[in-house]
């Protein structure tokens, strides 16, 4: 494996929304699905991950509108975009999640180097969104660089 | 001299890279892409080893790792196999474990005691008298073992990684090639795995000059580079199966975790040795390991060879050691060579005397190696015949008499097993889901056939990672056995050895055996058969033979040991992989830092211990207390846990979670909050606020977050309310301003009035702090006066920064988690976790006031109204005699009374403010009073007495915590 051009930077000044208590019918441009996401401009979407659950990243400042009955809460997670390079291989040296198996628009919740991570898969060209608790931030991003090192100074096949 | 072959078609090595290396501390030269083995044997260096019981010399068997015979170490590194070594150019060897080198290892003298070293000896030995164990341990340690660590090692870690695939396969000879190619070809992801550095298998050695494979081993290996979804870990070894098809396949630079929706076994068989009298002396290889050596490394594994054989394998090894210009002096065919086909005529045909019903009864050794075979008839029953013994000169013994599959992942993903008299193996009888046997493994031996089977193998296993059905194709297993069913032969003098890598004979076996462990488990754990570091693989299948022949059984009945993972020893470092270890920062981490804080563990979290300011770390902890208690103190309490529960069955569900009665807690104050579990113990405690009529923000412990989280959660579920609930916890910073100037500090900041009247004990309000929305609570965890701000996460270091700003000028000061848990002791909190274990009960922990038993239902009610008359201990608080500094006492020290130990203490601490240790202590006494006297044990043994009193220590002032009435609780932390 090898990670290339691979850039991992942080993604800062975007607000992002834990929205509850609602359904898809009172929500526009929201996914049916569970954990898909709807695209929006840039990296933004909004994510359906539970039953009345949604996560939203707003470019821009102040929460979204609020359907009744809903509750929407800050969240203040580490944003990670990595781009330019093989972001499957990387994640794949820290998670046992096959993201070969994702979808574009998939919205991905797992674990990575022991910790709860979400994962907007891109689409095409676009770069990775990955998200993570604040509290874990610093230590995540450690992993995934030393991650990236090793992984190009191991190459997986051959 | 050297026996360097001229260059082989398929040969490994790189001649236009040399190569140098010391072994024992002679200087070696060799070729890139030899293996430590092979350049010693090219340098016609045939002691390479010395055996782990009698200090036997030993050489090379398999050149695959199948025995362990040739084990080195080099610096730091230990247990290497030569087999597998292949970084030479500038290293060093030795033989761990000799006395004098291995050339001339005093050690084996151990051999003339051999008589009295029977199996299993040392379970019967060296207990009595009991004082000589140490010398016989030493002694034991000195003579055995197989290297020694070198404790000043660097670790190493190699970092793990994860694969994915429709179709694993592993073993990349014939079969898993042309399963590879063709389950690629249906559309599904391959990763094909194989331990050589090359793939091939047995094309490049048993097959090497067959003209027939050539075109094959063209085809498949072409097919398998350049398929596009065919990825390749080779020099990897596909070391066990676990649940979901999870394959850890160990490489060079780490493991790689490959998940795949099915796998293909392409593993292949192991050639067996036969057992006969001297059967382990240097020059005896496996047929399979002198091919090994003339085609991957072109090394001549002897001048004159004989070969012993029973099948027609053993005829194409004696082609090849004739192509390679070995002299065969004999081949004993322990049957009719006439079974053998063109192969035994074409041997025939070069001159090679064949002396068919014959076995090699012994051999003789001169300098360390093979120097001439006794060869005798054999009768039906496998029994030398007298007189027709024929001593042939021979400087090697190539033995071909059989094999036994490679079948660990398939036993151990579930396949059934049985053994097929027919083939002379065990071959699979029902596949586990998921898994296909491909080749030899499975008993298919006809080079066609196996390109045949691993091709139906791996359409089978395509599909079935398609979620469609289409079986594997009948294996057209071999008609004929390839393996002799015994081949194994007594001799009045012994030293015919089974197992190599515990020096276990024929005799030992057998003797294990008739003392009643005759069941192959048992045999295994008593003579300690296949637990060498070859596991078995060169042994086990003699030792179940041995054993169904005593017991008069067939095979099958026998069976075989469990097999586990791993097939290959993996390296620690491998194992231990990345390390993982998630550590948590609160929001203001970067400003404890530029403070000096010395930080601490508290679960994953990282918090101040305390601020390093004058270099003596209890004088700072005591001016972080004294701060508090004379002017404020700021503490980060961004690790607890925080939680919002909103929704129309909120209050049922703080109902039923906490053991207060929070559904008629006004809108707009805090209450401490209590947790139990299903039996009554104290699980977490925290802060409920009652931010509306259906909305509750919550705390929990540090450490308590998640799981509070999981089971509220899981409450929420099974009892059908209607509310949301959500983890706030890193989302939010917590801010703890306490002290006498917490009102002046605080006041300036925000848009509430924090007036008594206006803001009293208890209460909570939604404002704004330094310009951030907040959450502003009043609680008395550290003092009787106090604030906590919650904020945003984004925004806890400016309101930090804001409010020591704000505070400096009058004193305030930053405090760690020491001081905190000072704090709280002088004002009589227990803090779950520490005060409290996972039996403790409300009532024995002081905290009986914060349960309301009034109320219908909560968790853990019931078994609450059972305990509490069964109370047998309590939690007190005690105080030593003012005056002394030195904290003799220590938590966890015990309370005793007489001999009797009666309590334990929970939390112990000097306290600046009152000039004595104060603590809290368990003592099975309920019915203390303060002024009772208890006596408690320090480390050194010592006793100290302390005097029970009443709580809180620091200021008589603050009423106790206890509610008023039932009803009306509502005074905690």
């Amino acid at each position: 494996m090898k990670i290339g051009d691979l850039r991992i930077e942080h993604l800062e000044e975007q607000s992002l929304w834990h929205l509850t208590g609602t359904s898809p019918q009172s929500l526009a441009n929201a996914p049916r699905d569970w954990f898909t996401y709807f695209p929006g401009d840039a990296l933004e979407f909004i994510a359906r991950i539970g039953e009345h659950a949604w996560l939203i990243l707003n470019a821009a400042e102040g929460s979204p509108g609020v359907p009744s009955g809903g509750h929407c809460f800050p969240r203040d997670d580490c944003l990670l975009v990595i781009s330019g390079g093989d972001w499957h291989s990387l994640m794949h040296a820290i998670c046992s999640f096959d993201f070969a198996s994702a979808a574009p628009y998939d919205f991905v919740m797992t674990q990575a180097a022991g910790v709860s991570i979400w994962v907007r898969v891109p689409v095409e060209s676009e770069p990775v969104l990955i998200g993570c608790d604040p509290s874990y931030g610093h230590y995540f991003t450690g992993v995934l660089q030393e991650a990236a090192a090793d992984a190009d100074a191991t190459p997986i096949s051959g | 001299m050297s026996s360097r072959l001229p260059p082989q078609p398929f040969e490994w090595i790189d001649r236009n890279r040399a190569v140098t290396f010391s072994f024992e501390g002679r200087p070696y030269r060799g070729f890139a892409g030899d293996t430590l083995t092979s350049a010693l044997l090219a340098a016609d260096q045939w002691v390479l080893g010395r055996s782990f019981k009698y200090h036997r010399p030993r050489g090379p068997m398999s050149l695959a790792n199948h025995d362990a015979n040739v084990m080195v170490e080099s610096g730091e590194k230990t247990n290497l196999r030569a087999d597998l070594l292949d970084r030479l150019d500038g290293s060093s060897f030795r033989v761990p474990n000799t006395l004098g080198g291995v050339a001339r290892d005093a050690m084996h003298s151990v051999e003339l005691a051999g008589r009295f070293l029977p199996v299993g000896f040392y379970y019967k030995a060296f207990y009595k008298p009991l004082a000589l164990f140490p010398f016989w341990e030493r002694m034991i340690r000195r003579l055995a073992g197989i290297g020694k660590l070198d404790l000043a090692a660097k670790p190493e870690r190699l970092p793990k990684r994860y694969a994915f695939c429709d179709v694993l396969v592993v073993g990349a000879g014939p079969s898993g090639m042309s399963a590879a190619l063709s389950a690629a070809d249906a559309g599904a992801r391959v990763i094909l795995v194989d331990e050589n550095r090359l793939p091939g298998g047995s094309l490049d050695y048993q097959h090497a000059n067959d003209p027939a494979a050539a075109s094959e081993r063209e085809r498949l290996g072409a097919g398998v580079t350049s398929h596009s979804r065919i990825e390749t870990m080779l020099g990897a070894e596909a070391c066990g199966w676990y649940e979901d098809h999870w394959v850890p396949v160990v490489r060079p630079g780490g493991i790689v975790n490959v998940r795949a929706r099915a796998i293909v076994v392409a593993t292949g068989v192991i050639e067996q040795p036969a057992v006969f009298r001297n059967n382990d002396l240097p020059g005896v290889m496996l047929a399979s390991g002198a091919q090994r050596a003339m085609a991957r490394f072109a090394v001549k594994p002897c001048e004159s060879a004989v070969l012993l054989v029973s099948n027609e394998d053993g005829y194409r090894a004696a082609l090849d050691c004739v192509a390679a210009g070995i002299r065969i002096a004999a081949i004993a065919d322990l049957e009719d060579s006439a079974k053998r086909g063109h192969l035994a005529a074409e041997v025939a045909a070069h001159g090679v005397p064949i002396m068919d019903r014959s076995a090699i009864q012994e051999l003789r050794a001169s300098r360390g190696r093979v120097e001439s075979a006794v060869i005798s008839r054999i009768d039906e029953s496998g029994r030398f015949r007298t007189g027709t013994r024929q001593r042939v000169t021979c400087d090697g013994v190539l033995v071909s008499v059989g094999w036994t599959p490679a079948d660990a992942l398939l036993q151990q993903s579930g396949c059934d097993l049985i053994h097929d008299e027919g083939v002379g193996q065990f071959v699979v009888s029902k596949s586990a889901d998921g898994i296909f046997p491909a080749g030899r493994v499975d008993g298919v031996y006809e080079l066609s056939d196996r390109i045949a089977d691993g091709a139906s193998s791996g359409r089978a296993a395509a599909a079935h990672a398609a979620g469609e059905a289409v079986p594997r194709a009948a294996p057209s297993r071999s008609t004929s056995s390839r393996s002799h069913p015994y081949p194994i032969f007594d001799h009045p003098k012994g030293k015919n050895f089974v197992d190599f890598d515990e020096d276990l004979q024929l005799e030992d076996l057998l003797s294990t055996a008739n003392q009643g462990f005759d069941s192959i488990e048992l045999m295994k754990r008593f003579s300690a058969i296949g637990m060498g570091p070859s596991q078995g693989k060169l042994s086990n299948r003699n030792g179940i033979r041995i054993l169904a022949r005593h017991r008069g059984q067939s095979i099958d009945s026998t069976g075989s040991t469990t097999s586990r993972p791993f097939f290959h020893p993996v390296p620690i470092r491998s194992l231990a992989g990345r390390g993982y270890r998630p550590r948590r920062h609160t929001p203001i981490h970067d400003d404890h830092i530029e403070r000096r804080a010395i930080f601490t563990e508290a679960g994953a979290w990282l918090r101040p211990e305390y601020y390093a300011k004058s270099g003596d770390r209890q004088a700072d902890i005591r001016a972080e207390a004294r701060a508090v208690r004379e002017r404020a103190g700021l503490i980060d309490v961004s690790t607890l846990g925080k939680l919002e529960a909103i929704g129309p069955d909120a209050s049922r569900l703080m109902d039923e979670l906490f053991t207060l009665r929070m559904s008629r807690q006004p809108v707009g104050t805090t209450r401490y909050g209590l947790m139990v579990d299903d039996s009554g113990v104290i699980v977490d405690d925290g802060v409920v606020v009652r931010c509306a009529e259906d909305h509750f923000y919550f705390t929990t412990t540090t450490t308590g977050a998640d799981a509070v989280f999981r089971d509220v959660r899981k409450m929420v579920v099974e009892y059908g309310y209607d509310v949301d609930v959500v983890n706030r916890t890193g989302h939010l910073a917590a801010i703890s301003l306490a002290g006498p100037l917490a009102r002046e500090v605080l006041s300036p900041l925000t848009d509430v009035s924090l007036d008594p009247t206006a803001f009293p004990e208890r209460a909570a309000r939604d404002c704004v702090v330094a310009g951030c929305a907040a959450k502003l609570l009043r609680v008395g965890f550290v003092s009787d006066l106090g604030f906590e701000v919650h904020v945003r996460a984004r925004e806890g270091a400016n309101v930090w920064t804001a409010l020591l700003e704000a505070g400096e000028p009058r004193g305030l000061a930053t405090v760690g988690i020491e001081a905190q848990r000072l704090l709280r002791l002088e004002m009589g909190h227990p803090i779950v976790g520490q005060d409290t274990d996972g039996l403790t009960n409300p009532w024995e922990a002081n905290l009986g006031w914060a349960v309301q038993m009034k109320k219908e239902r909560f968790r853990g009610r019931r078994s609450l109204e059972i305990l509490r008359p069964r109370r047998e201990k309590q939690l007190y608080g005690f105080q030593l005699p003012a005056g002394g500094l030195s904290p003799v006492l220590r938590e966890s020290n015990l309370v005793v009374d007489g001999d009797a130990i009666v309590g334990r203490i929970t939390s112990v601490s000097w306290s600046p403010g009152l000039q004595r240790v104060i603590g809290l202590a368990y003592v099975n006494n309920p019915d203390l009073r303060p002024g009772a006297i208890v006596e408690m044990r320090t480390d050194d043994g010592s006793r100290v007495r302390g005097e029970i009193c009443a709580l809180p220590f620091y200021d008589p002032q603050i009423k106790p915590s206890a509610p008023a009435t039932d009803e009306g609780a509502t005074t905690g932390p």
